[in-house]
């Protein structure tokens, strides 16, 4: 298994499980100059942007530890640009991370809510 | 959605009302402050953040604005952060402040949602106590400081959970006014005047001292006692009145020294920094201006022992604060001015050596180094000493006699008596003793006759005084004559008074 087939493979294993708990698809994969968003859901009235991480062990940290400050800033800016172009003002909008455990056994999910925001963005730039 | 709680900040040793403001809405989520914070003030969003939740409160993860108005003065410390808290919590309706309650809220936040002291409580609330301030919600560790604010509730608050619910039902209780009756007499004299053997002369000397509150330059040898008179001095100063109290505690507040557990500074400060101090140290300074030790020693003593080992123009800042009674302090930000109504006590030796003037050691030391010692001290910073006096090496036989010195406590009542003359004296003025009158006052009150005048012209000319010079003469006469519980000033007061102006003609004679 490639790390590509790895990171599809985790994309749609995360879905299932968002898609389960009731929230509807947007849109995957979506492009901005700034960078991707893995997976753009509707949870009730609020937009998330799920950034899915994958491990197959923990040797290197946990998979949320890899969500750095400059992809934040990315998922960030990439979010301005998907509410600029849908030319939405008002809106309801949250960042989540998923975590995808990848080591034996069957693989797992650790959905967090609301991992990062707009604080301290001056230090982002 | 929109929340407004009203705190407070400090521009030197005035506080003034600053509105937060929270804004929540929607978009990008985040949590910012605006209002030109600091450091500490930006990192209240994680103190706050963390302090709702684990308060069991819901922290919206919104777009949240905080703005500390008016927008153009610098924030700093940690003291915002409870106002932050109440005004999110506010602004989701979590808290429900009533319209006619609108308190000024001050505390730090710790993680856990409790609620930790702050600095400068006292000088914050007595500029912003009035009519449309009646109540404050404080740390329950500023409490008592607090409460010698008049015209003002105050609500103690030991937890961000607490606090929220004893508002929300309408619960909150007042602190009670300070029962305890302040007693500023009751200082217990650790070190006491019957301790030092002989030196007759110099006890005398700090007597009229602290009489009229005179700065005093003490001049001898290594190991004669300069140092131990001075630690006694503070035995024999009248007790602080409340007034002066409350002025020393306002300066105390905003560096942080206040007991939690008295609340108000109790005894005259005795400041004594080391001779490596800076001149910004000395005098108070900073970015964001903070006190000094000259203003620390306010009402009080400030201690230089060996003067001539501080640097010359550390020195040198002290002049004219010496002569104002305060010290204006100009920085980019702005200009504060504080109070600094000190007595000067200085010590040192008259050379390098030590031994200069010593009848029982050889100095080593050479002309020139001689005159580059005393040359570190000024003709104009020596001026304005009112009392010179030399402090010699005591001999064995008063050393090892049993006999002891006369004690504080006596030594204190004549001080008493003296400065209760001057207070009835001068109860129109806005001082306390001889050493404050300005020169406009001084022929009202220190009137002398045509000998005394014969008198002080001779001394004038053999002694090459200035006029700062006679003007301090004429103070310490007056000092003399209260202390003689005498109307006039006599001439032996004169005398007495010339006597200790004349050790400049013994040692900077050149």
């Amino acid at each position: 298994m490639n790390k590509r087939e790895i990171g599809s493979r985790a994309e749609k294993l995360v879905l299932d499980y968002l898609l389960g708990k009731g929230m509807s698809l947007v849109a995957q994969n979506y492009i901005s100059p700034y960078g991707e968003a893995d997976i753009i859901l509707m949870d009730g009235d609020e937009f998330a942007f799920v950034e899915v991480k994958a491990r197959r062990s923990d040797k290197f940290g946990k998979p949320a530890e890899a969500v750095t400050k400059s992809k934040m800033k990315k998922y960030l800016l990439t979010a301005q640009y998907f509410f600029m172009n849908a030319g939405m003002e008002d809106y309801r909008v949250r960042f989540d991370v998923a975590e995808v455990y990848l080591t034996s056994g069957s693989p797992w999910v650790n959905y967090i809510q609301n991992a990062y925001d707009f604080s301290g963005i001056e230090e982002f730039y | 959605m929109f929340g407004k709680i009203k705190s407070s900040g400090l521009v030197g040793i005035n506080g003034y009302i600053i509105s937060v403001e929270v804004d929540i809405s929607h978009g990008m989520p985040g949590f910012e402050v605006v209002g030109l914070p600091d450091a500490a003030v930006k990192e209240a969003r994680e103190r706050v953040r963390s302090a709702i939740r684990n308060s069991g409160f819901y922290f919206p993860s919104t777009r949240i604005i905080v703005n500390l108005a008016p927008a153009d003065t610098r924030k700093e410390g940690a003291t915002y952060d409870l106002a932050i808290a109440c005004a999110i919590l506010n602004a989701t309706g979590q808290l429900n402040i009533k319209d006619d309650f609108s308190p000024v809220v001050l505390g730090e936040l710790a993680l856990d949602g409790e609620i930790r002291p702050v600095t400068g409580v006292l000088p914050m609330l007595l500029s912003v106590a009035g009519k449309d301030n009646p109540s404050a919600v404080i740390p329950v560790q500023n409490v008592k400081e607090a409460l010698h604010v008049k015209n003002m509730k105050i609500y103690p608050a030991s937890s961000l959970r607490e606090l929220v619910e004893a508002i929300n039902t309408d619960s909150l209780h007042m602190a009670d006014a300070a029962e305890d009756v302040l007693d500023f007499d009751n200082v217990d004299i650790e070190e006491d005047f019957e301790a030092v053997r002989g030196q007759e002369g110099a006890k005398r000397a700090l007597e009229i001292a602290a009489a009229g509150g005179h700065n005093l330059l003490m001049v001898g040898p290594p190991g004669s006692g300069k140092t131990m008179l001075a630690k006694r001095l503070p035995s024999i100063l009248p007790p602080l009145t409340y007034e002066e109290a409350i002025e020393i505690t306002k300066i105390y507040s905003i560096s942080g020294n206040i007991d939690p557990n008295d609340g108000i500074v109790k005894k005259r400060p005795f400041r004594s920094p080391h001779h490596t101090v800076s001149d910004v140290a000395l005098v108070g300074g900073g970015r964001i201006p903070k006190p000094g030790e000259i203003s620390l020693a306010h009402n009080g003593i400030l201690f230089l022992d060996e003067l001539p080992e501080f640097k010359k123009d550390v020195l040198e800042v002290l002049r004219q604060p010496i002569e104002d009674g305060t010290i204006l302090i100009s920085r980019a930000n702005g200009t504060i001015s504080m109070p600094c109504r000190f007595m000067l006590i200085a010590s040192m030796n008259p050379c390098p050596c030590g031994y200069y003037g010593d009848p029982n050691h050889h100095c080593q030391c050479s002309q020139q180094q001689i005159m580059r010692y005393l040359g570190k001290i000024s003709a104009p910073l020596l001026d304005r000493f009112d009392l010179h006096i030399e402090v010699p090496a005591v001999d064995f036989n008063k050393l090892a006699s049993r006999e002891k010195g006369e004690s504080s406590r006596s030594i204190r009542e004549r001080v008493l008596a003296a400065r209760q003359i001057q207070v009835e004296r001068y109860k129109e003025k806005s001082i306390f003793c001889n050493a404050q009158l300005i020169s406009e006052d001084i022929n009202t009150y220190c009137e002398i006759t045509e000998k005394q005048k014969e008198i002080l012209k001779k001394a004038f000319e053999m002694l090459k005084m200035s006029a700062r010079a006679y003007s301090r003469i004429l103070k310490v006469s007056r000092t003399l004559a209260d202390i003689d519980q005498s109307r006039d000033i006599q001439d032996k007061h004169i005398m007495e008074a010339i006597q200790y102006r004349s050790l400049d003609r013994d040692y900077w004679k050149w």
